[in-house]
């Protein structure tokens, strides 16, 4: 009976030592090595106020028959037998939760084994460096070609000591791959080409404490965005009216205009970037572009019908990927009339 | 022929040469006033405004008559046109009487404070008020021009909003009660896409120069300017110019302390500084590029990502330390409001999301539950009253305003019909506070609530111009 016992414990220890060798995450300690239990939490990385799902596994035990007992920093938040999860919330960030589980079995063998819930937070922040026009109160998204720029916020606590970002270790994966080269201590940023201009990228980081014993990891998913053509009025007095974009059929009270094209989440540092190539066509009719302002189109309509039928297509001289196309059809109010589309346009 | 015969004759020939002189000169002031006049017409002046009631209909309002007219654009006629030729070429010469007046708010010539003056000129400035008038209608339509930024500045008792001409950067007073509007600056600063105003005058102005840099005028305006004054004087803004490329500027309304955010190599950088520039200090920095930041009364920095439709976005408090302390996030096309704590009133924060066509606002009141408001907009519609009541008012489009209504909103691409929502924080309620006539389609942004809770003010995001509501009729 000794021998058994003895053999037994064995096995639980030497379980117990691979269970702390593999432990799935730093914030789950285990406290003793003796123990033939494990417990892994749902999420794996609580947040603040998160509830967590416990669950108790043991290669040794009969969990369906054993009576189990959870305690949450103390008090007993679940019992009964074959009772192998619970819930708990935990606290604010840094907030320390200690989670018991005892299981003993009908024969009267027992095992317990602790784990430290330690929340912490990790905000994500992505967005792009591709063209948006000055002013512009929203995202800019990220096109083929570009950037997508991320940005990692921890919040790691501990004890009442924040852990500043700058001694955190950072591992950035995309599609699961490590970026080896993005990767490392104090490294919460990154700034990663968008190369793919079809297809989902996940891009996922995780922060870890010097020593191991808290870390989170955050990621999410995004696609290329396509290059919006807009056309605005650049207005005399006004300059150009960004509140207004020109839809497909626009009547324009005048008979002559300087439109503005912005081409939305492209490849370029501003709007007459010397990369971008613009092709307008008036009327079918190519219009040579201004070399200063090259995304700028004058169209007088005197003598003229007054419709005008405008093409704009944008290519890059490097990003292949870019191949931006509008159309719009304008009718200006004309006074002089005629028959013939002789647009004067000033480039 | 004698020498009487002679000096006749030169005599005829002098006075058919002043006389023809004088027919030349009086075309020439016709065409170059008619020019004027019509340039003025399509620009909105003496245009009529629209009265909006919460019954549906709509009636014009004439600043000069005070009376309501059928036409929402009534050319002004010359009074010209009814005095005599040669009273009226004397008039011209001479520039006197009422001919020579030129029509309502349009500077006369060598007017130091027209719109073609010298920047910072000194000339003596000319009276620059227009009529009075008793009481605009509840729903004000201020101007037909763009406006850049608005404000309001006083008390109840001597309340003014004070806004920026987009053409001109002129800062202008309207007051809520009589209608009577006066220029108070005549520095000519063109195309104004942006401009904020603290209550202690100080005025930024923002635009782009020929290489397409942000600029930022910061500017002061004098404190001789009276609002009160029916005899206020436009006066010169003085200022400078704050460095370059701004990318987003907030200012505190009270002392017109800066916090801005500009581009720098790697990304973004957040700096503080006094209203002119100085004591700039970096507190922060950042490889995003689209921070938007906002001074609360409370003196708190809050910083918000630029929202996209269905993109996570996120919104903190700015310590002066540098650290960043959550708010909100991660939300789907995230916008917000924040309401400052002060007096017995607690913070609160209002928030939209945005996805997949579909937007919801929420409210959290101190650490109290997030709960979610009966109406579909964006925060960026919206606007706390300061007063002690959590209250607040937003523009809630009509109708379904469709996939990524967001994003196509920044971009100018759609606009929205809006009916003005007023939303009680502390019970999770909204109600209908206006909703303008059927003829009147407003795209309700800027939106501002005076401090009594009395008047709202906003612009039009379809074409920029300056709106007052009054809440009581």
């Amino acid at each position: 009976m000794t021998v058994r016992y003895q053999l037994l414990f064995s096995i639980v220890a030497l379980c117990a030592t691979l269970a702390f060798a593999t432990a799935a995450h730093a914030q789950f300690g285990l406290s003793g090595s003796d123990s033939a239990l494990s417990i892994t939490f749902s999420p794996t990385t609580p947040s603040a106020g998160d509830t967590v799902r416990l669950t108790v596994q043991s290669p040794l035990f009969e969990m369906p028959e054993s009576i189990i007992v959870w305690r949450a920093n103390g008090a007993v938040i679940a019992e009964g037998r074959g009772v192998d999860s619970a819930s708990v919330e935990v606290g604010a960030v840094g907030t320390e939760t200690r989670i018991s589980v005892t299981v003993t079995q009908a024969d009267g063998a027992s095992a317990s084994t602790q784990a430290t819930i330690i929340p912490a937070e990790l905000d994500l922040l992505v967005d792009s460096d591709s063209y948006t026009p000055p002013f512009y109160r929203g995202r800019p998204q990220a096109g083929a070609g570009t950037n997508i720029r991320l940005q990692a916020v921890p919040r790691f606590r501990r004890a009442g000591t924040t852990f500043p970002a700058s001694e955190l270790v950072y591992t950035w994966r995309r599609n699961g791959e490590i970026l080896g080269s993005f990767s490392g201590r104090g490294k919460s940023t990154a700034i990663l080409p968008m190369a793919h201009l079809f297809g989902t990228d996940t891009i996922s980081v995780e922060a870890r404490s010097a020593d191991g014993a808290i870390s989170h990891t955050t990621s999410l998913s995004f696609s290329a965005a396509e290059p919006i053509l807009t056309l605005y009025e650049d207005h005399p007095l006004y300059g150009i009216l960004f509140h207004r974009a020109l839809g497909a059929s626009t009547f324009i009270p005048e008979t002559e205009m300087t439109f503005a094209a912005v081409p939305f989440f492209a490849q370029a540092l501003h709007a007459y970037d010397p990369r971008l190539n613009f092709a307008w066509r008036v009327n079918t009719a190519e219009i040579p572009t201004k070399r200063t302002e090259p995304n700028k189109l004058t169209i007088n309509a005197e003598n003229s019908s007054g419709v005008a039928f405008i093409e704009l297509g944008i290519t890059h001289a490097t990003n292949y990927y870019l191949d931006a196309k509008g159309a719009w059809n304008v009718t200006f109010s004309s006074g002089a009339g005629g028959g013939t589309d002789l647009f004067r346009t000033n480039q | 022929m004698n020498m009487r015969t002679i000096i006749k004759y030169l005599l005829a020939v002098i006075i058919v040469l002043i006389l023809g002189s004088l027919a030349g000169w009086y075309f020439f002031l016709r065409a170059q006033t008619e020019t004027i006049t019509a340039q003025s017409t399509a620009r909105g002046f003496g245009a009529a405004i629209p009265e909006g009631n919460a019954d549906g209909t709509v009636s014009s309002f004439s600043p000069n008559t005070n009376t309501p007219v059928a036409s929402a654009q009534t050319p002004s006629t010359d009074p010209a046109a009814s005095k005599g030729f040669f009273s009226r070429i004397w008039s011209m010469v001479t520039g006197t009487g009422d001919n020579a007046t030129a029509p309502s708010g349009i500077p006369s010539f060598g007017d130091r404070s027209s719109p073609f003056s010298a920047i910072g000129g000194t000339a003596p400035p000319s009276p620059q008020t227009a009529q009075p008038i008793p009481r605009p209608p509840q729903l004000w339509h201020i101007g037909e021009q763009p406006v850049a930024g608005q404000l309001f500045v006083g008390t109840s008792t001597s309340l003014r909003l004070r806004y920026v001409e987009r053409a001109s950067g002129h800062v202008f007073e309207a007051d809520p009660e009589t209608g009577k509007i006066i220029r108070l600056t005549n520095t000519l600063l063109p195309k104004i896409y942006e401009a904020l105003l603290t209550e202690n005058g100080h005025v930024f102005e923002r635009s782009l120069d020929a290489g397409g840099n942000i600029t930022t005028f910061a500017g002061n305006i004098s404190s001789t300017v009276g609002t009160s004054s029916a005899t206020s004087s436009a006066q010169a803004l003085n200022g400078s110019y704050l460095e370059k490329n701004i990318a987003s500027l907030s200012v505190d309304r009270r002392s017109g302390a800066l916090f801005y955010v500009v581009r720098t190599p790697e990304g973004t950088a957040g700096v503080t500084a006094d209203w002119n520039g100085t004591k700039q200090k970096t507190i922060f920095s950042s490889v995003l590029m689209s921070w938007l930041p906002s001074i609360l009364a409370d003196g708190r920095i809050i910083l918000v990502q630029a929202a996209a439709d269905g993109v996570p976005g996120y919104a903190y408090e700015l310590k002066r330390d540098g650290a960043l302390i959550p708010l909100l996030g991660p939300v789907s096309g995230l916008t917000v409001r924040v309401r400052p704590a002060g007096g017995s009133a607690s913070s609160a924060i209002l928030w939209g999301q945005s996805a997949r066509g579909i937007m919801n606002l929420f409210v959290q009141v101190g650490q109290g539950s997030a709960v979610q408001l009966p109406i579909r907009t964006i925060a960026d519609k919206c606007a706390w009253s300061p007063g002690k009541d959590l209250i607040v008012y937003c523009g809630v489009p009509q109708g379904t305003p469709g996939q990524n209504f967001l994003d196509n909103w920044y971009r100018g691409a759609t606009h929205s019909s809006d009916a003005l929502w007023r939303i009680d924080a502390s019970a999770g309620t909204a109600e209908v506070a206006y909703a303008p006539p059927s003829n009147v389609s407003l795209d309700i942004e800027q939106i501002e609530v005076d401090g009594a809770g009395n008047y709202i003010t906003f612009t039009n995001a379809a074409d920029k111009s300056l709106w007052l509501l009054r809440l009581t009729k």
